[in-house]
């Protein structure tokens, strides 16, 4: 589903991806963890289309196609989905109308007609329940003012109302209380599929504990140092990486 | 900012107003007469206030050469059928159709119009005698020689009003209006003002509202007074005093598109006197602007007494080589004490050619006062584009959400839902690429 061959990618002339190589298959699910500032947020970015960061050797393929030159919301619209690590406050536009757009335009994409209004707020009410949040956030400016754990609840709000072929978390555990982590995890959970697959990037095997992945990758300094399985995490958590880079 | 000069200025020719302006006043058969003195004395005063001053000056920016006759055949017909109608929002509209009351049928009982051409030369004195103070040659000229407008009265009513005054106007060249508002004594009334004319015309208009105890006034106002030719221009002066525990709430809605939308250059010059206790006093104004378009707001509001609030919210978004500018003043008096102001002017701006001038300033001669004041001038955030664009919305589309929202706070604010309704769908048109 996702290739990811040789990535090398600079921002204000920072080289940070220095040669990624990743694949993923439908219905699996990839950690990846690494310290800090080694480029995880990085790759979700770049996977993403953020056009701060300039891809300057390597290719992306997704569904058997390169999207580098995708837009953003042509990546989004073929099934790409990110949860931010700092998701962004906007105030004036509300949570419905944030989803009913995305929602709206995802369906344009397709050659869909728009969702009809009491169809989108079932839909809306439902996912709500299951991450046990108010209705009231509906109406809330877009984490305008949300609590950390709140924004990234509204996260995987998001990520369940599109439904994605492959969804991306970065760091959605931080800050998450025990409760928080369950939910979140409940949620990503409900969502995985034969066909669904999930990078999910984090510095706490504690999450893992909850969500299964088969494979963990280490990427430090821009690469992928080492992959292994569920293990790997466990490993990490006690030793720390000073073993594995180098 | 303004780095360059505007290339289509041709050398300022003042005579023009000058012999209009000498015109009226021989028209005034008795020389004796205090009206007569009165229209002289100003005439001189704007004389010499034109022709000094530093280059600077905002008057010495304007274009007084539409004033020659072969220009004024250059008039076209505004597109009626995008015009906005208020007769949903509103009671009443009282029509002025260049300068003419036209329509005042149905007024209400408390409400009266009359014709500034029918007002007593006492009243006349009286009113313009009122503005002596100000320094500036288009309040003198207007006191000078202006002749049309209304005065309006409007006494205490069992329930709010929404009057909407509709100015239609195809006059080219000079166009000087006068509008007087006398609000009695806890009047409830709300106001709409809107524009239509296209002709290359010059609009100086002066406003003198007096807001007595106790009463609350909103006004909406859309557009320019010069109508919507790009080579309109308009200078508005607008005088408001309030007695105690008044509210005033105004808006202005400066759109370049659909059927409230203007063109042309705009000059502000607004004061607020606070006389009396607890007054509120609001001023909103939102400038959606592309071309070449500028609205210079030039605000000055005076804290005479304590325990008044008063703000001044400004918002611009500015495309293409479209300008704006926030001169703000406000005064505290040193009895002033428990003022509570807000100054805040936020911008953004779409094109590189565009350009915004922010200048809060504050002169407090009390001491317990609360006075915040903030300008900010900036682009779209990037991180928010590309987090409505990660979720699949169009460039185009996250863009208009942004800058809709930007304007959001101001647009939610005004408290009758026809008005907010057709405010915002207004603001939707604004934003098209
Ligand atoms: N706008 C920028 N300008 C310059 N350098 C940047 C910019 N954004 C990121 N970087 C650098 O790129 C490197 C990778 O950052 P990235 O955010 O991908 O790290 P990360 O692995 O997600 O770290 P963390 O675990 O702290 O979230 C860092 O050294 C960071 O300083
Ligand atoms: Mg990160």
């Amino acid at each position: 589903m996702l290739e990811i061959k040789n990535l090398q990618s600079s921002i204000n002339e920072k080289n940070v991806l220095k040669g990624l190589n990743l694949n993923v298959n439908p219905g699996e699910i990839h950690a990846i963890m690494g310290p800090n500032g080694s480029g995880k947020s990085t790759l979700a970015s770049v996977i993403s289309g953020n056009e701060d960061h300039e891809v300057i050797n390597g290719d992306i393929r997704f569904m058997g196609e390169s999207i580098l030159d995708y837009s953003p919301e042509d990546r989004a619209r073929a099934g790409i989905f990110l949860s931010f690590q700092y998701p962004v406050e906007i105030p004036g536009v509300s949570v419905s109308n944030f989803i009913k757009t995305s929602v709206n335009e995802i369906r344009k994409s397709r050659g869909l007609p728009q969702i009809k209004a009491n169809e989108l707020l079932k839909a809306m009410r439902e996912k709500l329940d299951l991450l046990s949040m108010k209705s009231e956030f509906l109406s809330r400016s877009l984490n305008d003012g949300f609590s950390g754990g709140e924004k990234k609840r509204n996260e995987i709000f998001q990520m369940s109302m599109l439904n994605p072929t492959l969804a991306i978390l970065d760091e959605t555990d931080s800050g998450l209380d025990i409760d928080a982590l369950k939910i979140v995890a409940n949620g990503v959970n409900k969502l995985k599929s034969s066909s669904n697959s999930f990078i999910i990037i984090t510095h706490y095997q504690r999450l893992l504990n909850y969500i299964k992945p088969d494979f963990v990758h280490v990427l430090s300094d821009g690469e992928i140092v080492k992959t292994g399985g569920a293990e790997l995490a466990l490993l990490l958590e006690e030793n720390g990486y000073d073993n594995i880079v180098d | 900012m303004s780095r360059e000069k505007q290339k289509n200025i041709k050398p300022i020719n003042f005579s023009e107003l000058l012999t209009m302006a000498q015109n009226y006043k021989s028209l005034i058969l008795d020389k004796k007469t205090d009206l007569y003195q009165t229209r002289s004395y100003f005439i001189e005063k704007f004389k010499n206030q034109i022709s000094s001053g530093s280059k600077k000056l905002y008057w010495k920016n304007f274009n007084y050469n539409i004033f020659s006759e072969k220009n004024k055949i250059n008039e076209r017909n505004f597109e009626k059928n995008n015009i906005v109608s208020f007769e949903k929002s509103s009671d009443v509209s009282i029509v002025i159709n260049d300068g003419v009351i036209t329509s005042d049928k149905n007024l209400p009982n408390n409400i009266r119009i009359t014709d500034f051409k029918e007002i007593s030369d006492d009243d006349v004195c009286s009113y313009i005698k009122k503005t002596d103070k100000l320094n500036d040659p288009f309040v003198s000229v207007n006191n000078g020689s202006c002749d049309c407008g209304f005065v309006l009265d409007v006494k205490e009513s069992k329930s709010p009003q929404i009057i909407h005054i509709k100015n239609i106007s195809s006059k080219a060249g000079l166009y000087q209006n006068r509008q007087i508002y006398n609000i009695s004594k806890n009047v409830k009334i709300t106001f709409i003002e809107s524009f239509e004319g296209c002709s290359e015309q010059f609009n100086n208009t002066i406003s003198q509202w007096e807001v007595k105890e106790n009463a609350n006034v909103y006004k909406y106002s859309f557009g320019s007074r010069a109508g919507s030719h790009k080579n309109s221009q308009s200078v508005f002066s607008e005088f408001v005093e309030q007695h105690k525990n008044s509210t005033c709430n105004f808006y202005s809605f400066y759109f370049n598109e659909g059927g409230l939308g203007f063109s042309g250059k705009i000059r502000n010059n607004i004061l607020f006197n606070l006389i009396g206790e607890n007054i509120t006093s609001n001023q909103w104004s939102v400038s959606l602007l592309r071309d070449e378009c500028f609205v210079d707001n030039d605000v000055r509001t005076q804290h005479m007494s304590p325990n008044c609030s008063s703000s001044q919210v400004y918002k611009g978004i500015y495309n293409d080589r479209s300008k704006g500018r926030f001169d703000s003043c406000v005064y505290v008096a040193k009895d002033a004490q428990k003022s509570d102001t807000v100054q805040s002017n936020n911008n953004i701006l779409l094109n590189d050619n565009a350009s915004v001038n922010s200048n809060p300033q504050l002169e407090i001669f009390a001491d317990d006062v609360k006075c915040a004041h903030g300008s900010t001038i900036g682009q779209i955030d990037r991180n928010a584009l590309f987090y409505l664009r990660a979720r699949g919305i169009s460039e185009v589309l996250a863009k208009k959400l942004l800058l809709t929202a930007f304007v959001g706070d101001i647009v939610e604010s005004i408290n009758n839902s026809d008005i907010l309704n057709l405010v915002s769908e207004e603001v939707e048109k604004q934003f098209h690429n």
